[in-house]
């Protein structure tokens, strides 16, 4: 009775611990390889360019460049982009 | 007997529910995980209220905030197998209880800041503790149910049924 429960009291903990080692929800933008992937600067620089300000730039766990920074209209934006197009594939704003 | 009175259970449940949500379904940065993260911290700021100044000694922190006599005393009863069916929280899940409500409140305080002051939106440090500080919660969650069914089997108290109901039969 005692074996049988810490078992399951061990496994049940070992689990957890498993899914804590980053089975986090997020964000997934391509399965592309990273040598089409637009350059890291080229990118930057071309939404500078539209007008965005850049706070922080980030290659993310699922293959996005994400931004946190302000659109043109100074509306504060994090978005997420197909690092491969540019495209926005998730765009949260306040 | 009553043991747990309905605001520890909604507190305990809620932050089931709440960081199980979080983690999984709404990635950080969406508005349902920064409202429901405030929410969690308002359900925090009522069960500390009631751990300070509430009137049901099961819940107030210094009915099981833990000291060395106590753990021993803990032991003593398990080893004994004497632990009162009217048991509260024992030493050691206090423990794991004060590094909790800690945790809460450190991920409050980093996603508030990310997101409200505007200089450290994006900012890496709290991003990056905040999500230390997540696994860490998810692995103390795993401790925890491991400690609650181990604590179950060796007293026979029905500890899950109590933390539902609220009630444990005398």
């Amino acid at each position: 009775m005692r074996r049988h429960l810490s078992f399951t009291a061990i496994a049940l903990s070992g689990l957890f611990t498993l899914s804590a080692c980053g089975e986090k929800v997020s964000t997934q933008c391509t399965s592309a390889p990273q040598s089409d992937w637009l350059n890291v600067n080229d990118f930057q620089a071309k939404l500078s360019n539209e007008g965005y300000t850049i706070n922080q730039f980030k290659q993310t766990e699922g293959n996005c460049y994400e931004i946190y920074g302000f659109e043109p209209d100074g509306t504060k934006v994090e978005i997420y982009f197909n690092p491969v197009d540019a495209s926005i594939v998730k765009r949260k704003a306040d | 007997m009553v043991i747990w009175d309905p605001l520890v259970r909604l507190w305990h449940w809620s932050l089931v529910a709440i960081v199980a949500s979080n983690y999984w379904i709404f990635e950080g940065g969406d508005d349902i995980h920064i409202w429901l993260g405030y929410g969690l911290f308002a359900f925090l700021l009522l069960r500390v209220w009631r751990g300070i100044w509430g009137s049901n000694s099961y819940a107030r922190f210094s009915d099981f905030y833990p000291t060395p006599a106590r753990i021993r005393h803990h032991i003593y009863e398990l080893r004994t197998g004497t632990t009162p069916r009217a048991s509260g929280h024992n030493p050691i899940g206090a423990l794991m209880i004060f590094t909790t409500l800690l945790a809460v409140v450190y991920l409050t305080v980093t996603g508030f800041l990310h997101e409200e002051v505007d200089a450290l939106f994006g900012n890496s440090f709290l991003q990056d503790s905040h999500k230390w500080v997540a696994d860490a919660l998810l692995i103390l969650a795993g401790i925890h149910i491991a400690g609650v069914l181990v604590m179950q089997g060796l007293t026979g108290i029905p500890l899950i049924k109590t933390m539902i109901t609220g009630r444990r039969n005398d």
